[in-house]
């Protein structure tokens, strides 16, 4: 993929994902299936198909993917660490914590839910922390696995140029440009022509380059 | 078709189904944890797959009384993802690094948006029995997808290193 402008599909499908995930209401989109992240890898091999002279692989769509959801873990870390500090989303994850507990007809499990709800709330910082990243690091981890997943996808959904042959493979320092079962001494150096070649200037004039006999 | 080393494909092949039985085994494990009172356990890991389902009790399956750790589709998707890594070998070859036709994916996918979306806009209520098989045929038609793209990957990123050596 070294070849290929990876760096900005990467970032713009990282920060849209990221940025998508941590918007209240329409973050819900990740409860479908990690919808943001998928779109986000989709978007980064999209972008990566139009911006790429040859055929995309389905392993360079994964790798443009993968830094898209680790940029976009990145961006939810950061604002769900600062959500921690400051108490946000703290009494909506209490409504879960209820809505769970009322589901169930098991008594010890609901006392299990309060008690957990009355210990999230009196937690010391520093113990909040830890299991907020203890989260993170769970989540960072589906994060690039999803967005890995839509990176592959979307370039077994938009590259329309997988019907063509792949361009040669090339040894490490060959020219571009030339077939690789080429004698060492190819291209042949032809004496200059004599008398001129005709006014057209360049190489051989409308001969396409071939010597004058 | 272009065909890469076996082993390297069979390696690929084998952590994509580990970590799917992983992924699977953790689904299950968060209802049992709360079941065997191992609660701070269960609630890390149902808070993890919170990223990524709603978690709706009334649409969930249960397992020892407790609701596993994502609702019936997702359950029902990461389900047939095995199923589609298990008849993957026998249908395709493992070193295949190209993609079966598009049209397939989204032809799978087309059933579980018309449940969804019918479900959503009210239009019918869809079922345990829908989400579940509508659910079942996606993620096993995804796993023809994923399989031949991290084969794909991991050539790459073997040429790479073969070139930095080379170079090196």
């Amino acid at each position: 993929m070294n070849e290929l402008d990876w760096k900005q599909p990467a970032l713009v499908g990282g920060v849209m994902a990221g940025i998508l995930s941590v918007i209240p209401i329409v973050n819900f989109a990740n409860c479908c299936f990690c919808a943001w992240l998928l779109v986000g890898g989709a978007v980064a091999a999209k972008m990566l198909i139009n911006r790429a002279p040859r055929p995309v692989r389905s392993g360079e769509g994964a790798q443009v993917g993968a830094v898209a959801g680790l940029i976009a873990a990145g961006i939810y870390s950061l604002i769900s660490l600062a959500f921690a500090v400051f108490n946000i989303g703290q009494r909506f994850q209490e409504e879960l914590l209820n809505r769970m507990a009322e589901m169930s007809n098991d008594p010890n499990f609901q006392a299990a839910i309060r008690k957990m709800i009355e210990e999230g709330a009196n937690q010391p910082m520093a113990q909040k922390l830890i299991s907020v990243l203890i989260t993170l690091i769970i989540v960072s981890v589906i994060y690039i696995g999803f967005s890995t997943l839509g990176g592959l996808l979307g370039v077994a959904l938009f590259e329309k140029r997988r019907d063509q042959p792949p361009p040669p493979q090339y040894p490490p320092g060959y020219p571009p440009g030339q077939p690789p079962n080429y004698p060492p001494n190819y291209p042949p150096q032809y004496p200059p022509p004599s008398g001129g070649s005709g006014g057209s200037g360049g190489s051989g004039g409308d001969q396409g380059g071939w010597p004058q006999g | 078709m272009n065909i890469t080393g076996r082993r390297d494909a069979m390696i690929v092949y084998a952590a994509l189904m580990a970590l799917s039985i992983l992924w699977a085994a953790l689904i299950l494990a968060a209802p049992w944890l709360t079941s065997e009172g191992h609660f701070l356990a269960s609630a890390v890991i149902y808070k993890g797959f919170s990223a990524v389902c709603h978690q709706a009790p009334e649409r969930s399956f249960y397992f020892h009384g407790r609701q596993m750790g994502v609702c019936s589709r997702c359950a029902s998707i990461y389900a047939g993802f095995i199923i589609g890594l298990l008849l993957y070998p026998f249908l395709r070859d493992l070193r295949e690094e190209r993609f079966p036709p598009r049209w397939i994916l989204i032809g799978a996918a087309v059933p579980t948006a018309i449940d969804f979306t019918g479900g959503v806009l009210g239009l019918f209520a869809n079922t345990f029995l829908s989400r579940a098989l509508t659910g079942v045929l996606f993620g096993a038609v995804a796993a023809f997808y994923v399989t031949p793209g991290l084969v794909s990957a991991l050539n790459d990123w073997r040429a790479r290193l073969t070139v930095h050596k080379t170079n090196s």
